[in-house]
């Protein structure tokens, strides 16, 4: 194996040695001590934390909002639905924190810079290629039941049959698009990772 | 005792803080020169180093001392270091090149109206060749200039030492042709 040591090569100015050069420039120095690197370091765990926190809030608030539509004296379908939504939510709740527990982030790896930054970024591709099917998808048939439901089973009293169909239609054609764009963007994330991969690939 | 702290400081049981500032204490210039070679502005170096330093006193909670301490800590930052780099290339769409593609391009600097390069000068330019260079190339180069040698630097940065040594004897050709005396491209 070929262990080359780094000498300065002949053909450079003495004076000019790179490895002098670099190693000869002044110090710009960390002012902090290990007590201030600590609390840095809690401060960021903190973050993390209040990160799951909000992530929970928010299912909880979900899963209120679609418990009380479950209550109400709908028809089977709308009501089907809601728990079908609360299902979906407590289900991805649960998946991202599982991918996040599983994610390590580059920043905390002591692993070979090429192997961790290539391992990073296929984890990211792979949860932002995949999540049509773990973050999209579970909440397809709740969607579609309440959607079905209100076009079925519960119209709005007092408007008209045409004008209801067509709110539902719209709302229906929003909530499409929101999937969409949502599913759109992550595509494109993952064509970006997976370019940044390919340029680690000798 | 092994490289630096190394295996011994596991085995005596050395708590996170005490093996930190060990370490921050044997690498910290080294560090701080290795922040200057991903970001050149000031004050995002800053941020940068302390980023490292964090990272570092975290992972130290891991070390199980199967690598030297001075691998370690070179893995740690370096990986910090390409993050950063990476976020920052982001944001700032610059194009990146290997050794190879430097290699085979002109060098950008003017030629030197005098007969030799001033030190300002040559910094200048090791700092952009440094700063045109992609993630694992600038690991390689980074490393070389710390001294490292070819088995150390495929040890930190998982390629081969006969990958590592292609690299450094292309480096050194770039050095040379724009280090030699009498301008970037003479000789």
């Amino acid at each position: 194996m070929p262990a080359e040591p780094p000498t300065p090569d002949p053909n450079l100015d003495p004076n000019l040695d790179p490895l002098r050069l670099w190693q000869s420039q002044t110090r710009e120095p960390l002012p902090m001590t290990v007590a201030d690197i600590r609390a840095h370091a809690l401060s960021f765990e903190g973050k993390v934390r209040r990160n799951v926190l909000r992530e929970t809030i928010s299912s909880v608030l979900v899963v209120l909002i679609f418990g009380w539509y479950a209550l109400q004296p709908w028809g089977w379908m709308m009501r089907s639905g809601s728990v079908l939504v609360i299902l979906a939510t407590l289900w991805v709740t649960w998946e991202l924190r599982r991918r996040a527990a599983r994610q390590r982030g580059l920043t905390d790896d002591a692993g070979a810079l090429v192997d961790a930054y290539r391992a990073a970024l296929t984890r990211s591709r792979d949860n932002i290629r995949s999540m049509a099917v773990w973050y999209l998808a579970p909440f397809v048939p709740g969607i579609v039941l309440i959607i079905a439901g209100r076009w079925l089973q519960s119209p709005l009293p007092h408007v008209p049959r045409g004008a209801d169909h067509t709110i539902i239609l719209l709302v229906s054609l929003i909530v499409a698009l929101v999937f969409g764009v949502i599913w759109l963007l992550n595509q494109r994330r993952g064509d970006r990772i997976q370019r940044m991969i390919d340029e680690l690939t000798p | 005792m092994r490289d630096y702290l190394g295996m011994d400081d596991v085995g005596r049981g050395l708590s996170q803080d005490e093996r930190y500032a060990g370490a921050a204490e044997t690498f910290g210039a080294p560090l701080e020169r290795l922040a200057r070679g991903y970001e050149a502005d000031p004050d995002l170096r800053a941020d940068l180093l302390q980023e490292i330093h964090v990272a570092l006193w975290r992972s130290f909670a891991r070390f199980d001392g199967r690598c030297s301490e001075r691998t370690w800590v070179y893995r740690v930052a370096h990986n910090v270091a390409a993050t950063h780099m990476l976020r920052a290339r982001r944001q700032r769409r610059r194009g990146l090149a290997s050794l190879d593609q430097i290699a085979l391009r002109a060098d950008p600097a003017q030629p030197s109206p005098e007969a030799t390069l001033s030190e300002r000068e040559a910094m200048l330019r090791l700092n952009a060749l440094i700063g045109g260079l992609a993630a694992p190339d600038r690991q390689v180069v980074l490393l070389y200039l710390e001294g490292l040698d070819a088995a150390a630097i495929g040890e930190v940065s998982g390629l081969t030492p006969r990958a590592v040594a292609t690299k450094i004897h292309r480096l050194k050709a770039i050095l040379a042709r724009r280090f030699q005396q009498g301008g970037p491209d003479a000789g």
